[in-house]
């Protein structure tokens, strides 16, 4: 998925070369190591362990990756759990508006694996039925799996050598909720402070925002938590989540998630919040309900939320020569 | 920006405290090395354990109480590491620090639990207990909410250089002046499947002690623990260039990469090397290094004392290396191949004059890096 991810990115600018590689993930390659492990169980094929712990560090599959196109940045995997893919980019981010890099190749990925899904079902996080983010009756989240890849590059220099500027990020904000270990604080304390250190880093009031991506897990304590911030620093701001659509990707989920921005951005509409029927009877949004909305949108902001407490926000704006 | 060393925490084999471990290291003591088994497997093998008094003294949190030995030895390190600035933390001093937190196995012991009963029992026996304990940033989050740390906090995944990588992002957080301290902390817990990894992989030795410098390599003997160190604007070492890392596909390019990495750390003269020999192919490597740019330093590497810990590892020689600059001495670099061309820590050890030191750190997993601190 790295590769498939990368090969697209670079498809569009052959040209870009990073000084830097920073890549969200979750579990890495744990397929692998349940490969190793329940191999060990049955003491069988095992000749093929060196492989599968090779493969299971989640370095491997970026070092693997850039390898391929020829890319050898030092590479930071960051593992924030979900809000690795945005942690990721607003790191990022930050590293090439403090000047002290001029391109930084970025985003995240995350494979299903065993382990990951029966332990989000031990949580009663997973649904059996369909996920519906913000819809007064979700149950819970489906998971995903893929990758996003991001070209970052300091817009004179991008701007210099003729690179296609598909968008632009101009805000980053970050917080740690210590309430619970995998439990949103439940007024929303620790998503209102990262998305206001967004905003201001971004140099912008809560009214410049025209639509917000949510983390939108679909599970009761998310949404609930997520929605009572998002009513509170926005008002009626149209907010969808994705998830509905693509899963949680976990690690991978921020990042693809900037690239439903991205595209909303170019193509000036809101991306539907699917599988919604009623909302929640104490929290007053402007969900996306079920089908995309034409609209003329500038600046938008994307939330990843994670376990330990992890939050993280992104702002982008529409890119115009 | 100046970026500087102005608190340690260590908790090792030998022991914790920053102090105690270094008077340790210099009289040449090395851990003690324990077998662990494990049911699914006839295979035993060695390991350096954390004493386990090493954290009779840890303040209870109720973060603590289910948490695995990771997040104790990182909660050690980090309160260690507090308490040797001498700073009092508060609410104020926490909104101006930042967490990035080194790792690259994580809470393999709880992850091993957890999917043993999936794998045994099937999945309606999977614990709701373990799982949130399995991921990555579990360490770090116990940790930040035991500082009370509401802003950056990451959790870095590498192998052995994952260390120094911390440390750069830790550099690149601070370019933002409303961060006055970043805490960078590395952890590991060793666990009987992490050794047979190793093991398969054709990197473990069977018995002590790990012997650095060898040709051809004799293997490593897996550690745990963790390190600690505050980083902030002042204090007596200062961390004056850091390496962004490098990646080595196969492991014949590891000698020109490092040779890369040391030639831009050592630009005028490097007086010391703080190593990360483990008894593996990463010797070769940081040999050929030494030998082609700077054959005069001495080198010093721990891990023949300490063990092959790879998370905290590199954060570990961090600490050697401003110890050493701190007290002027070096310890002796313990089972060292006699006939290596290298200038190494002799067997009392080196009283130095050195304003300078070079850490390396060349792991296992394709990744590499190095710093340079001057005090």
């Amino acid at each position: 998925m790295m590769i498939c991810a990368l090969d697209e990115a670079l498809a569009q600018d052959a040209k870009f070369k990073p000084e830097l590689t920073v890549i969200g993930t979750t579990s890495g390659g744990m397929s692998f190591g349940e490969d190793y492990y329940r191999s060990l169980h049955r003491h069988d094929r095992l000749w093929r362990a060196p492989s599968w712990i090779a493969n299971y560090p989640p370095q491997k599959a970026v070092i693997d990756a850039q390898e391929t196109f020829g890319i050898s940045a030092p590479c930071q995997v960051i593992a924030n759990a979900c809000a690795s893919g945005t942690n990721a980019i607003g790191h990022a981010f930050e590293c090439v508006r403090s000047g002290k890099y001029q391109g930084v190749l970025t985003g995240g990925y995350d494979a299903l694996s065993e382990l990951v899904f029966v332990g989000f079902d031990s949580l009663q996080a997973a649904t059996p039925e369909k996920c519906r983010p913000f819809d007064r009756d979700r149950t819970g989240m489906v998971l995903g799996e893929g990758a996003a890849i991001f070209a970052l590059e300091n817009f004179e220099s991008a701007q210099s050598r003729g690179a296609r500027i598909l968008a632009e990020i101009i805000g980053y904000g970050l917080s740690t909720d210590n309430f619970h270990l995998t439990q949103p604080e439940p007024s929303g304390s620790g998503p209102r402070q990262a998305m206001e250190q967004a905003l201001r880093s971004a140099g912008l009031s809560a009214g410049a925002i025209d639509y917000i991506n949510a983390h939108g897990t679909a599970t009761p304590f998310n949404d609930a938590a997520e929605g009572k911030a998002i009513a509170q620093l926005f008002g009626r701001v149209p907010v969808s989540s994705t998830k509905g659509m693509m899963g949680h990707s976990l690690g991978g989920a921020g990042a693809i998630e900037a690239i439903f921005c991205l595209l909303a951005l170019q193509n000036q509409f809101l991306p539907p919040n699917i599988n919604f029927r009623a909302p929640d009877d104490d929290v007053d949004l402007d969900i996306v309900a079920n089908e995309s909305r034409p609209a003329k949108i500038d600046i938008v902001l994307s939330n990843s939320f994670g376990f330990g407490g992890t939050n993280a926000s992104i702002v982008m704006q529409k890119f115009t020569a | 920006m100046s970026l500087r060393i102005a608190g340690a925490g260590w908790i090792t084999p030998l022991g914790r405290g920053v102090k105690n471990v270094w008077e340790r290291l210099l009289r040449g003591e090395e851990a003690v090395a324990q077998t662990i088994s494990e049911a699914l497997e006839k295979k035993k093998y060695p390991v350096f354990p954390v004493p386990s008094d090493a954290l009779k003294d840890l303040p209870p949190h109720s973060r603590l109480r289910r948490a695995s030995a990771i997040s104790r030895f990182a909660a050690a390190a980090g309160l260690d590491a507090l308490a040797d600035s001498g700073m009092k933390i508060d609410a104020e001093i926490s909104n101006r620090m930042a967490l990035v937190f080194a790792v690259s196995n994580g809470g393999v012991i709880y992850t091993r639990r957890f999917y043993h009963d999936v794998v045994t029992s099937g999945a309606q026996s999977a614990s709701p207990l373990l799982f949130p304990e399995t991921v990555f940033n579990a360490p770090a989050s116990h940790l930040a909410a035991i500082l009370g740390i509401t802003g950056a906090s990451y959790t870095l995944v590498g192998d052995g250089a994952v260390g120094i990588l911390a440390i750069k992002m830790a550099a690149d957080l601070m370019e933002n002046e409303t961060l006055d301290y970043c805490l960078v902390v590395g952890a590991e817990e060793a666990d009987w499947l992490l050794c047979d990894a190793y093991h398969r992989w054709r990197l473990l030795k069977s018995t002590p002690p790990i012997e650095p410098f060898h040709e051809p390599p004799r293997g490593m003997i897996l550690s745990e623990g963790a390190g600690a160190v505050l980083l902030a604007r002042e204090g007596t070492v200062e961390i004056d260039k850091i390496h962004p890392g490098a990646n080595f596909s196969r492991r014949e390019k590891a000698s020109e990469q490092m040779t890369r990495i040391l030639s831009d750390l050592a630009a005028a003269k490097a007086e010391m090397i703080i190593a990360s020999a483990n008894g593996t192919f990463v010797d070769l490597a940081e040999r050929n290094a030494v030998l082609h740019e700077t054959p005069e330093a001495v080198v010093y590497a721990p891990k023949p004392a300490l063990g092959e810990s790879v998370g905290p590892s590199a954060i570990w020689q961090v600490i050697i290396a401003a110890q050493a600059l701190r007290t002027k001495r070096l310890p002796p670099l313990l089972h060292a191949n006699s006939k290596v061309a290298l200038h190494v820590s002799g067997p009392a050890g080196e009283k130095i004059s050195a304003s300078s030191a070079i850490v390396l750190s060349c792991s296992v997993n394709q990744q590499m890096a190095g710093l340079r601190l001057s005090i």
